[in-house]
């Protein structure tokens, strides 16, 4: 009896502890998604590449990117994929303990975030975020609107080094406003 | 006792022809396709590099010992050969997906996708394959081989490269197919 107990506590969680990272995984390969994934072995490499600079974006950058273990960038000009996004983001939100950070709403876009904590105040471990209704004409691809972009990093990350990761990685723009020293 | 360590050699032996496997099926696909008129397929040694006129550093020169060869096999897209690249296509992305390499990162644009991954440990590489493909032109398959790469020392040997009067000897072929 015991024994059964627990096979179905250990049945019932482990979807749970592979759901974070398998529930994005669909856009990868789907038709109409633009998609950019980076692994941890990469994010070890690229700070190994920059060992002698001075500058302190550089430095920053490898301060943050030592410890980051994922990135995704999702990006969409389809309106039915975008509606799945969101519906899978706020699937996700729930399954997991993500808090919003903020949420950005101006001419050009509606920008979200949101994090899980981390070890203190100025690092977290996950940090999501979500762009819709892009207005800006000028971050089209081949003419056709981005509709979504969704943004997953997870690692230990230091909010107030987002910036040097931006400028280095050609990400976009949005998610300095996560960053600590634009608040 | 005497079978316990029998069978953990044979085990050992099993696991040691799997390891090998996975990477040789790359090579194998590389040499099964070498002479298939559907593909380009290019096998650049170091030596061809013109860098032995060029001052290096001991750390470029670290670098480029541990290189070996750049070995490059393109399918191109013509206009009878569609079903083919479908089917390379997929035989080539099965072979990478089962293989022992590490994915560095991934890429999927309107463009085209690309896949980045290497083998070894991340101070010291050995292999590292970059897979691209375009529906239009077709895909591509670049292997760097080498012993112990460290990639801090290939950036400076990239630097080195550019001094050099290295004019893209042997990869003429290679930019008619990307330019086509």
């Amino acid at each position: 009896m015991m024994k059964k107990g627990i096979i179905i506590v250990l049945v019932s969680i482990l979807p749970l502890a592979g759901f974070s990272q398998s529930m994005f995984d669909k856009y990868e390969d789907l038709d109409n998604v633009s998609a950019v994934v980076v692994n941890e072995s990469m994010f070890k490499l690229l700070s190994k590449i920059n060992v002698e600079v001075d500058d302190k974006e550089a430095q920053d950058f490898m301060d943050i990117a030592q410890n980051l273990k994922n990135l995704k960038v999702f990006i969409t000009e389809d309106k039915a994929v975008s509606a799945d996004m969101l519906k899978t983001m706020e699937k996700y939100l729930k399954s997991s303990s993500l808090e919003e950070l903020m949420r950005v709403k101006d001419k050009d876009a509606n920008v979200k975030f949101y994090v899980k904590s981390g070890k203190d105040e100025d690092h977290v471990s996950e940090l999501l975020m979500f762009v819709t209704g892009i207005k800006n004409a000028e971050v089209s691809i081949n003419d056709r609107k981005i509709e979504t972009v969704l943004l997953s990093l997870t690692g230990d990350i230091d909010l107030n080094k987002i910036g040097s990761l931006t400028q280095k990685m050609n990400l976009p723009q949005e998610l300095n406003k996560a960053g600590k020293n634009q608040r | 006792m005497k079978i316990i360590v029998h069978k953990l050699i044979c085990l050992i032996l099993v696991l040691a022809v799997l390891g090998c496997n996975t990477t040789q099926s790359l090579q194998q696909y590389y040499v099964d396709n070498a002479e298939n008129p559907n593909f380009l397929s290019v096998d650049l040694p170091v030596s061809l590099l013109n860098l032995d006129k060029v001052e290096l550093s001991s750390d470029q020169h670290e670098a480029l010992k541990s290189l070996r060869k750049l070995n490059i096999l393109a399918f191109r897209v013509t206009g009878n050969n569609r079903v083919d690249f479908q089917k390379e296509k997929s035989t080539v992305k099965e072979i990478l997906k089962h293989s022992s390499l590490t994915q560095l990162m991934k890429m999927r644009t309107s463009y085209g996708n690309a896949t980045v991954n290497y083998m070894g440990e991340d101070d010291a590489i050995d292999e590292v394959v970059i897979y691209g493909d375009n529906d239009d032109k077709g895909f591509m398959l670049v292997r760097v081989l080498g012993e112990d790469m460290n990639p801090a020392k290939l950036v400076q040997f990239i630097q080195a490269l550019q001094k050099s009067d290295y004019k893209g000897e042997g990869l003429g072929q290679l930019q008619e197919f990307i330019k086509g």
